[in-house]
C-alpha cells in the first residue's frame, strides 16, 4: 500500500467555492499519480466546514458526487482537526477490504467571514455546556493545557 | 460547584448524567465539589457572538475531588486563589446560574444564593408561563423539565404535594388545558400528583392599587407565589419575563383594562400587590419575534432567581443587551445600576439576543402597527395572519391596540384589528376606517381579511363581503 500521487491547493484566503478547491487538489493528485478518475474505486472525504462561509452544502459526499460523476462509494469521515489522518486511516481499511485505488480528500474553508463569527463556529467543535458557554475557544484551551503541563513539569517558556 | 457522575464500581466519571456505567454497568453517584481553587488562568482577546465583551479570562477551577471545570470571569485571579460564590447581601438581588447538565442543581444554587425561606406548612402557588399550545422545544412556555426540577426543590423544603398548586391561564382566546398538555406541563403535574388549575375559571377577588381596580385570582392572594416564567423577547412590550407573567394572575377584564389604559402604568401597580418569588426559566428562552411561536429558541442555558420581579427583568435585559421596557423601569424602586447580581458576573454573561422586528407578522404581506394591544387582540392577529400564510396580496397594515400612533393610520391600506383599537378610535371620533372586530366569528374574520389582502387599492368591506363571510361561517358549521 502506498500513496501514488498528491495534490493540494494553496493555504490562505481563497474565494473559490469548495468544490473548485476539491477539483484543483484532486486533478493535481491524479496527474501526479498518472491516473484518471476511471481507475478510482472509492473516495474518502473529511470535512466539517463552517456554517457562515456561504457554501451551505453540508452534505460533502453529494458535493463530491456531482464533481466526479461516477458510481463508486464515497465515505465521509468528519473529524475536525484530525480529519486528514482519519480519512487516510479509513482509506487503508478500504484498501484491505478490496478497494485498490482510493482518492482521499480533505477540505475546510475557514477564512470566509469576520473573525468573531468564525471564532464562534470553531468554538462549536468544543463541548457545549462547560467549554462553549465559558468562552473557552481553542487557543484558550491549548493555553490552559500548556500552563498545566508547565506547572506539572520543568518546562519553561524558553 | 463542580458536578460529576461517578461509577460506584469502577470510578469512571462523566460530566453529565448517565444511568449506569457503560463499562462495568455499575450504579452512578452524583459527586458535588464545593471547595474550589484556581489552578489555571488564560486571557481571551478575540470576541465572538456568545462572548462579545473582551478581554475576559478563563479560570481552570479544581475541587476537593480533583475535578476541574473552566469558568469565565472579568475579574483578576491568581493561581492558588480560592474561588467562592458570594451570597446576596440585598433583598432585590438577582442570582443567575448556568445550567451544567443539571437543572435541579442550577435552580437550587440560584435559590440558595438568595435569602429565601419557606415553612413546611406553606401553601404554594406555582405560576409558570403557558400562553399557547406549543411544544417545549419552541420555548414559548415554561419548560416542563424546569417545572419538574422546581417542584422537587419545593418538596426538598418539606412542602406537601397537596399544598402545591400549579396554575395559569393562556392568552385570552386560547385554552390553557390544551396549552399545558402540549407543553408537557400537565404530565409533570400528574407525575408528582400536584393539581393544575385554570386561572380563567377563578374565583377572583377585587383589590385596589393606586386607583386601579384589579381582580386577582384568589389563590394568589392566599398562597406564596413562586413565579416561574420563561424569559422571552416580546415584539409588543420588549420582553416577557417575571413581571409580564404576573399579569395573568388577573382576570380577563382586568387584563384588557390594563392594556387599554396603558400596560406601562398598570403592570407595575399589579406587581406591587403581589408577593412573588421568581425562579425564571432561561434554560432555553425565546428571541426575535417572541412571545409566541414566531420567536426562535435562544438556548441560553441559564436560571434567574430573585425576590423582585422588576430587578430580575432588568438583569435579563442587561445580560441579553435588550432595551429596558418602560413597564419594567416604572416598576423599579431603585437605580438600575444598583441591582446586585450574584452567581455570575453580568459582563461575563452578556450575550445579545436577536431582537424582534416590531411590524412583522407570520404573513409576508401583512404588517402590524401595534399600539400595545391586549392579549386578546394579539392572539387574534397571530391566528389570522398565520392562517393566511401561502396567499399573496398587496401589503396590508394592521393597526391594533389602544396606544395607537395616529401616523400609522395615514399609511396606505390600513385595517384596524381588534376591539382595543376600534374602541379607542371611536372615542377619538375617528370613524373612517376599515375594521375587523372581535364580535365576529373567526371564519368571518378570516374571510374578510383574505378579501382585503387579495383586493387591490383602498381596503373596503362591503355589505356583500359581510354576507359572504356569514355564509362561509354557516357553511362551515353545516359541514362540521
Amino acid at each position: 500500500m502506498f500513496i501514488k500521487g498528491v495534490g493540494m491547493t494553496k493555504f490562505g484566503i481563497q474565494e473559490d467555492a469548495s468544490v473548485h478547491m476539491v477539483y484543483e487538489a484532486s486533478i493535481e493528485a491524479l496527474d501526479d499519480a498518472d491516473m484518471s478518475m476511471e481507475a478510482v474505486e472509492a473516495i474518502v472525504v473529511s470535512n466539517n466546514d463552517v456554517m457562515s462561509n456561504g457554501e451551505r452544502q453540508r452534505h460533502s459526499t453529494s458535493l463530491l458526487s456531482s464533481l466526479f460523476q461516477n458510481k463508486i462509494p464515497i465515505v465521509s469521515v468528519p473529524a475536525g482537526c484530525a480529519g486528514g489522518g482519519t480519512a487516510l486511516w479509513t482509506a487503508t481499511r478500504l484498501y484491505k477490504s478490496g478497494y485498490n485505488n482510493i482518492l482521499v480528500n480533505g477540505f475546510e474553508k475557514m477564512v470566509s467571514n469576520i473573525s468573531a463569527k468564525i471564532t464562534d463556529e470553531m468554538l462549536m467543535g468544543a463541548e457545549r455546556i462547560y467549554e462553549q458557554t465559558e468562552g473557552m475557544n481553542f487557543p484558550a484551551q491549548n493555553a490552559l493545557v500548556a500552563q498545566q503541563y508547565m506547572q506539572q513539569s520543568d518546562a519553561t517558556l524558553d | 460547584m463542580i458536578i460529576r457522575w461517578v461509577c460506584e464500581k469502577c470510578s469512571k466519571k462523566w460530566i453529565y448524567p448517565v444511568e449506569k456505567c457503560v463499562y462495568c454497568k455499575g450504579g452512578i453517584t452524583k459527586q458535588k465539589g464545593s471547595k474550589l481553587k484556581v489552578t489555571g488562568i488564560t486571557k481571551v482577546v478575540i470576541p465572538s457572538p456568545m462572548h462579545p465583551i473582551i478581554p475576559y479570562s478563563i479560570l481552570l477551577l479544581q475541587d476537593e475531588f480533583g475535578n476541574r471545570m473552566p469558568r469565565k470571569t472579568m475579574k483578576d485571579y491568581k493561581i492558588g486563589d480560592a474561588f467562592v460564590l458570594e451570597k446576596a447581601k440585598t433583598k432585590d438581588a438577582v442570582s443567575v446560574v448556568k445550567v451544567k447538565y443539571d437543572i435541579y442543581e442550577a435552580i437550587k444554587e440560584a435559590v440558595d444564593l438568595l435569602d429565601f425561606q419557606l415553612e413546611k406548612s406553606d401553601k404554594i402557588l406555582i405560576k409558570p408561563s403557558i400562553i399557547t399550545a406549543a411544544y417545549p422545544y419552541q420555548a414559548v412556555n415554561t419548560n416542563p423539565g424546569f417545572l419538574e426540577a422546581l417542584i422537587r426543590i419545593l418538596l426538598d423544603y418539606g412542602i406537601k404535594k397537596e399544598n402545591m398548586l400549579v396554575t395559569e391561564q393562556a392568552l385570552i382566546g386560547s385554552d390553557v388545558m390544551d396549552a399545558a398538555s402540549k407543553a408537557g406541563i400537565l404530565e409533570v403535574c400528574k407525575q408528582h400528583s400536584i393539581n393544575f388549575a385554570d386561572i380563567s375559571k377563578g374565583p377572583f377577588e377585587e383589590i385596589e392599587a393606586d386607583g386601579f381596580k384589579l381582580k386577582i385570582y384568589k389563590e394568589a392572594l392566599r398562597r406564596k407565589i413562586i413565579n416561574a416564567p420563561i424569559m422571552k423577547t416580546n415584539f409588543q412590550i420588549g420582553i416577557s419575563g417575571a413581571l409580564e407573567n404576573l399579569s395573568r394572575l388577573a382576570d380577563e377584564e382586568t387584563q384588557r383594562n390594563m392594556y387599554y389604559g396603558g400596560i406601562d402604568i398598570a403592570l407595575p401597580k399589579l406587581a406591587k400587590c403581589l408577593d412573588a418569588f421568581t425562579v425564571a426559566d432561561a434554560t432555553n428562552g425565546l428571541q426575535a419575534q417572541g412571545p409566541l411561536a414566531l420567536g426562535e429558541p435562544s438556548f441560553l442555558n441559564l436560571v434567574y432567581a430573585g425576590h423582585n420581579p422588576a430587578s430580575l427583568d432588568v438583569v435579563f435585559c442587561e445580560a441579553t443587551v435588550t432595551e429596558l421596557p418602560l413597564y419594567v423601569s416604572n416598576s423599579l424602586s431603585s437605580d438600575v445600576k444598583s441591582i446586585e447580581v450574584v452567581g455570575n458576573e453580568l459582563d461575563a454573561l452578556k450575550y445579545p439576543l436577536k431582537q424582534p422586528m416590531p411590524h412583522e407578522t407570520a404573513h409576508p404581506d401583512i404588517k402590524v402597527m401595534d399600539g400595545k394591544a391586549c392579549p386578546a387582540c394579539l392572539s387574534l392577529m397571530i391566528n389570522l395572519t398565520s392562517k393566511l400564510v401561502g396567499l399573496r396580496g398587496d401589503q396590508i397594515n394592521l393597526v391594533m391596540g389602544s396606544q395607537i400612533d395616529e401616523n400609522a393610520l395615514k399609511k396606505e391600506r390600513v385595517v384596524v384589528l381588534g376591539d382595543c383599537a376600534i374602541k379607542k378610535l371611536d372615542e377619538k371620533g375617528i370613524k373612517d376606517f376599515v375594521k375587523i372586530g372581535e364580535n365576529l366569528d373567526t371564519i368571518e374574520q378570516l374571510v374578510l381579511l383574505r378579501k382585503l389582502l387579495e383586493t387591490k387599492g383602498a381596503p373596503k368591506i362591503t355589505p356583500v363581503d359581510k354576507v359572504k363571510s356569514k355564509m362561509k361561517k354557516l357553511l362551515s358549521k353545516v359541514m362540521s
